[in-house]
């Protein structure tokens, strides 16, 4: 090998090497960005959205990784041609085009590298004047590694939203309503009973002080709902069928003693819901699975008693025959409970006008205020959950 | 290609050296002005010709005298009149006595076969004078009476121009213009560049200049500046600015579109690349540059812009345009 085939392998050794230079800076500038993109992205995720919540440190931070991973492999196969790789090198050791020109040497001898060096002694000097250029620096020193400049407003901001994310209690964080609707979509997957069971609790209970809970605000609907809902609630109480329908027929007797508002065991699973359990959750949708079937073989086995009516707190629930009959089918049928069953339907029935009424008003509420389809059932929550203030009769007993 | 590499290091060495001379041989007599003397020697190195601008008494006579006398060429003047006819540029045959009784006609050569030849005012000569110029500046040989007879290697004609007597000139037709292989324009000179020409021509002792590097010489390293290379990268450069020149081509500015009424030919592009060229090897380099042709592109394109209307009317100055040309060519 001649001078100057050895002065053009290491011309194309060195563009090689710059090459592989400008791949690492390429897979790193944009592994950078797009790291610290996904990151402020998982955050922002993390912290202001509920579904945010559920992603795990874990899950996140293999997302940042293989985003990251994905955008270096994609830059490093993107990598520049021999030619582009020339034109870059010039710039950095100024070269003054003498490393494209040399490239160019190479291309334009019709026999191939090697067979006639020494036939162009211009294209030869040229060749060694870049070989000069090149190796004079290191393609380090040449292309030195710096991350792209929005890499630090990113970082900035990533830091800025990882502080407000811990900084800002998640209570605030979350609109009303959002909570529980997505926890209950998370958690019963479709199941419709847990959230139905939800709702049950809040159309009866408001809270002490007045305002909407969350439940209330999303979940109460149409007066047919909060039959089904009452339904849901009763059997959500048991997790065993029968034994179910048969603690319902005591439980809403004790209901309708008390004037129609759940105890604070009825609160239980609500509670347990509220706080994200999942496990909750999946009893609620067992729990009310089964009282269907309860209530089922509460239709076969009573027939058309329709005594347990009363069952829920709701007194719409007496016009729901099946599902309520099922439950007080259950129960062992004799006169002194059916006088209880007649008396506790007197308070629960007391409550289906009030429920109509508020149905009525948020009708013409949203009638009068032009209110938005998405917002109408929000309305009918709040009419559904704050009943106007009535006087309370003498020998009723008051809400907890 | 000729030659070894050894030989063209050793080509490229003398094309140093003799640049430099004639640099500071200029110098010795012409005071400052350095980029209008490279750009001067890279056109004569590249055998174009250069037509210099500038108005009267700033030395454009005398650095062409001075070029001419810094290499052993034969060297001849023209001072172009109204009168001046195109017989007397080319030559002509005259009625020769070569024995008694005996009388022929033989062709007496004009100024025009010189190596390097001064048209001093080339725009007071008439237009038919200045058509004389055109053969033997683009195709290097004069026809008279049907005999060609070609001009020895190098050739240069060097001509000037005043801009601010117009009064009783005929300036030159675009085609002739472009014929030349760039337009410099003479600037006037500092208070310290106008002391040094003081102390210079007003004393005693009048500077010198000491001839070196013979026509063979001379043609030699015009061939060697043929033989750099340019990247098609670096001639696509220049091809871009050249095609920016043309209004409503798509690669132009804005202010090309408005003022140009006809850009720079194929023949800027031949005047840039070689330009850069030589401008390589002054360089050290044999191989032409992006810079290289950014450098020569306003000498080689600045006298082939032709403005239009509204860029006359509003003294909008080829060298304006061109600098945004080059800005927009990358």
């Amino acid at each position: 090998m001649t001078a100057n085939a050895a002065e053009r392998t290491v011309l194309l050794r060195e563009l090689n090497r710059y090459r592989a230079r400008l791949k690492t800076i390429a897979s790193v500038r944009a592994a950078a960005v797009t790291g610290l993109a996904l990151l402020a992205l998982v955050i922002v995720a993390a912290g202001l959205t509920p579904l945010g919540a559920r992603i795990g440190v874990a899950a996140a931070a293999a997302i940042v990784a293989l985003g990251t991973a994905a955008a270096a492999a994609i830059s490093a196969a993107r990598a520049p041609d021999l030619m582009a790789t020339a034109r870059i090198a010039d710039v950095a050791v100024r070269g003054n085009d003498a490393v494209v020109t040399a490239l160019e040497c190479f291309r334009l001898r019709p026999t191939g590298y090697g067979a006639t060096v020494g036939a162009d002694p211009v294209g030869d000097l040229i060749v060694r004047q870049a070989v000069e250029r090149v190796t004079r620096v290191t393609s380090h020193e040449a292309l030195p590694l710096e991350l792209p400049r929005i890499c630090i407003p990113l970082a900035g901001a990533c830091a800025v939203l990882l502080i407000a994310a811990m900084a800002v209690p998640s209570s605030v964080r979350e609109w009303p309503g959002e909570e529980s609707s997505t926890r209950a979509a998370i958690d019963s997957s479709g199941d419709a009973a847990a959230s139905r069971g939800a709702r049950r609790t809040s159309t009866t209970q408001p809270s002490a002080t007045g305002a909407i809970t969350s439940r209330a605000v999303m979940g109460a609907a149409t007066p047919q709902e909060v039959a089904r809902t009452e339904r849901g609630g009763a059997s959500q109480r048991s997790p065993e069928p029968l034994a179910g329908a048969r603690r319902e027929g005591t439980t809403a007797t004790s209901d309708a003693k008390t004037g129609g508002a759940p105890s604070p065991r009825d609160l239980e699973p609500t509670r347990q819901d509220r706080r994200g359990d999942p496990s909750a959750g999946a009893n609620s949708g067992t729990a009310s699975r089964g009282s269907a079937d309860a209530a089922r073989s509460g239709v076969a086995a009573a027939g058309t008693s329709n005594a347990g009516a009363g069952a829920g707190s709701s007194g719409l629930s007496s016009k729901a025959s099946a599902g309520a009959g099922g439950a007080g089918a259950a129960s062992p049928v004799t006169p002194g409970s059916a006088s209880r069953a007649a008396a506790s339907s007197e308070p629960a029935s007391a409550n289906v006008p009030e429920q109509i009424a508020a149905w009525k008003r948020a009708q013409a509420a949203i009638a009068r205020e032009q209110v938005p389809g998405r917002y109408r059932q929000l309305i009918r929550g709040y009419f559904a959950a704050i009943p106007p203030p009535q006087p309370r009769q003498p020998g009723q007993p008051g809400q907890q | 290609m000729t030659g070894t590499t050894q030989t063209i290091e050793a080509q490229a060495s003398t094309f140093r050296d003799c640049f430099a001379h004639l640099k500071s041989e200029i110098g010795r007599v012409f005071v400052g002005q350095s980029d209008l003397v490279d750009q001067l020697l890279i056109c004569f190195f590249c055998q174009g010709h250069a037509l210099i601008e500038g108005p009267p008494g700033l030395g454009k006579t005398l650095l062409v005298k001075t070029l001419a006398d810094a290499v052993s060429l034969r060297f001849a003047r023209v001072q172009c009149t109204p009168d001046l006819m195109p017989a007397d540029v080319t030559g002509t045959n005259i009625l020769v006595e070569q024995a008694p009784g005996v009388r022929a006609f033989t062709f007496e050569p004009g100024p025009i076969f010189a190596n390097v030849v001064l048209a001093d005012e080339i725009n007071r000569a008439t237009p038919r004078t200045q058509a004389a110029f055109l053969e033997a500046m683009q195709e290097r040989r004069v026809t008279i009476f049907g005999t060609t007879h070609p001009i020895e290697s190098p050739f240069s004609v060097i001509a000037t121009q005043n801009p601010i007597e117009m009064e009783g000139t005929y300036p030159l037709p675009e085609a002739q213009l472009d014929r030349f292989f760039f337009k410099l324009a003479v600037h006037l000179p500092g208070i310290d560049e106008m002391a040094e020409i003081m102390a210079r021509t007003t004393g005693e002792q009048q500077a010198t200049v000491t001839p070196r590097f013979g026509a063979a010489t001379i043609a030699s390293l015009a061939d060697l500046v043929r033989q750099v290379k340019i990247a098609d990268d670096v001639l696509r450069f220049a091809l871009r600015m050249v095609r920016a020149t043309h209004p409503n081509t798509g690669h132009a500015p804005a202010i090309v579109d408005r003022y140009v009424r006809y850009g720079a030919s194929p023949r800027a592009a031949q005047s840039i690349v070689l330009a850069a060229k030589a401008l390589a090897l002054v360089g050290g380099r044999y191989h032409a540059s992006t810079e290289d042709v950014r450098r020569v592109a306003m000498p080689a394109l600045n006298h082939r812009v032709i403005l239009n209307f509204h860029g006359e009317m509003e003294r909008v100055t080829s060298e304006s345009i061109i600098a945004q040309v080059i800005a927009s060519a990358g």
